[in-house]
């Protein structure tokens, strides 16, 4: 009950801060970029809008989201109420996630003139996200500054980087499988071009084990940052 | 038992100065306790260790009679905690943030339309946070700290920013909540709020607790025992001192209030400001 009384909290205020009307422009400008291409360049570059998008939105909109919820004192009104870290959590991933989801099945639908599965593409929408948003959490309390945020958030470079390098024929390796962003863009262009049972079982896994993994360094920077060190404001 | 704090001393992670040495007080439930102190005093130190948030102190702190090293986060559907910073949502409108609130707490809620109505908000219910003014957010603020009917209610700086009206509706809730056996537990540099409410209050300064008393108690025993007698006599102000002692066969001062019109009689009480001022060595602002 808490978990989806945070949810619902945080999509209003989602909507409020204008996260909604700016996920539409962007995911209306997909749609027409994608329209506007041949069919072949389209369903090419359809993954990685579709990798990509997610990824960075989340990761760079829950930094905005503690930035306004820092501004507004409401996480050290949190920390004195039944909400527990991980239900925080859970509302900020899944709130977030959501919104992925719904612009990615508009950018496949109308973008992308070509069938995909769509159970592939909400697999990697949807774990793919989340991994970015809890990561973008945790970047964000422990910078003291907007900048500093920022700075770090070069840091994830390399997680898009090769995924993307990987499906452009860049390079490949087989250590790759262990990437974060991997299983993602696997399952994505998967959905267009079709991938072997085995590959889509790995991915999924592969993302499954870092969501696991992002959110729990997430709730250990939510006790250190936020709980036993109070709010650092930007 | 409210809150229990024995031989409570406590270090920042990584600082190397204790900012609370050493204090000891009790609060019973039922009891309206302020902790008065000029800021950087240790007061937030303290609530935070109350809160449970700050877990590696020395010493023993019970509140509700749980051991708050060791408190699991059911502790905070007893507590209320409103922050002299509000906490609200600024694009929700007042019902929105009261309703969200509610909902985070397992047990039955106040009915937020009343409360909205005891601080005088009634008529903003439906208006964003955003627009509403320091004294505003911070009845709204208030409310939303007691919504859930909590055990204990801690209040930081709770005058701040309030007019003298909604000081007083504030103050007739807060009595309120002592009636119902509610504790109360107030931290604050504005020693009227604390006299003019509390049971006890503590000093702090340095992180030390110096005294724990009643303010009656302070003001009798920090006071000049005088009492002061003004008469218009003409167009000129007399003012003179008696001892409290004896003042029923005092002849000097019956002949005064006999023989003049008196304007004013005040036995001259220390205000908590001086006590602090004369126990500390600190003014509390």
């Amino acid at each position: 009950m808490r978990a989806l009384a945070a949810i619902k909290a945080d999509m209003l205020f989602q909507y409020r801060h204008g996260f909604y009307a700016v996920y539409f422009l962007i995911t209306v400008f997909y749609i027409v970029l994608l329209r506007l291409l041949p069919p072949e360049p389209g369903t090419f570059l359809a993954p990685v809008l579709l990798f990509t998008d997610p990824a960075v939105l989340g990761f760079f909109f829950v930094g905005g989201l503690v930035l306004f919820e820092r501004k507004q004192n409401l996480l050290e009104g949190f920390l004195v109420t039944p909400l527990r870290p991980g239900e925080y959590l859970l509302a900020k991933a899944l709130s977030l996630s959501l919104i992925s989801l719904g612009t990615s099945l508009a950018i496949a639908w109308l973008g992308v003139r070509v069938p995909f599965n769509p159970l592939l593409l909400l697999t990697g929408v949807s774990l793919t996200a989340p991994i970015f948003t809890l990561v973008g959490f945790t970047l964000a309390v422990r910078s003291r500054t907007l900048n500093s945020f920022i700075l770090v958030s070069f840091l994830l470079t390399p997680v898009f980087v090769f995924p993307l390098a990987e499906y452009f024929g860049l390079f490949t390796h087989p250590l790759l499988y262990l990437a974060p962003g991997r299983g993602g863009m696997l399952l994505l262009v998967g959905s267009f071009r079709g991938i072997s049972p085995t590959d889509a079982a790995l991915s999924t896994l592969s993302l499954a084990f870092w969501v696991v993994l992002a959110f729990l360094w997430a709730k250990k920077s939510f006790y250190r940052y936020v709980v036993e060190r109070g709010m650092v404001s930007w | 038992m409210g809150i229990l704090v024995k031989d409570l001393n406590f270090t920042y992670p990584g600082a190397k100065q204790e900012v609370v040495k050493g204090i000891n007080f009790e609060v019973e439930r039922g009891e309206i306790f302020s902790l008065l102190g000029p800021s950087g005093a240790g007061k937030s130190t303290v609530q935070k260790i109350l809160f449970g948030l700050l877990k590696g102190y020395s010493g023993t702190v019970r509140v509700l009679g749980r051991d708050m090293s060791r408190s699991k986060p059911d502790f905070y559907e007893k507590i209320g905690v409103a922050y002299e910073v509000p906490n609200l949502y600024e694009r929700f409108t007042a019902l929105e943030n009261l309703r969200f609130f509610a909902s985070l707490y397992a047990g039955l809620t106040r009915d937020p339309h009343d409360l909205l109505e005891r601080v005088g908000l009634e008529d903003a219910a439906n208006t964003r946070v955003g627009a509403f003014s320091k004294g505003m957010k911070v009845r709204l603020n208030f409310i939303r700290a007691i919504l859930h009917d909590p055990e204990i209610v801690f209040l930081d700086e709770p005058t701040s920013g309030l007019d003298p009206s909604s000081t007083r509706r504030l103050k007739d809730i807060l009595l309120e909540e002592k009636q119902k056996g509610k504790t109360i537990f107030l931290s604050t540099h504005d020693m009227f709020a604390a006299e003019a409410i509390s049971d006890r209050v503590a000093f702090m300064v340095y992180g030390f607790i110096k005294l724990v008393d009643s303010p009656r108690n302070l003001k009798i025993e920090w006071g000049e025992k005088k009492v002061r007698v003004e008469c218009r006599l003409k167009k000129d102000l007399l003012s003179q001192e008696f001892p409290v002692e004896g003042i029923g066969e005092n002849p000097a001062f019956l002949s005064l209030i006999r023989e003049n019109p008196v304007e004013t009689i005040h036995t001259q009480e220390a205000t908590l400001e001086d006590i602090f001022i004369r126990l500390t060595g600190r003014e509390l602002k």
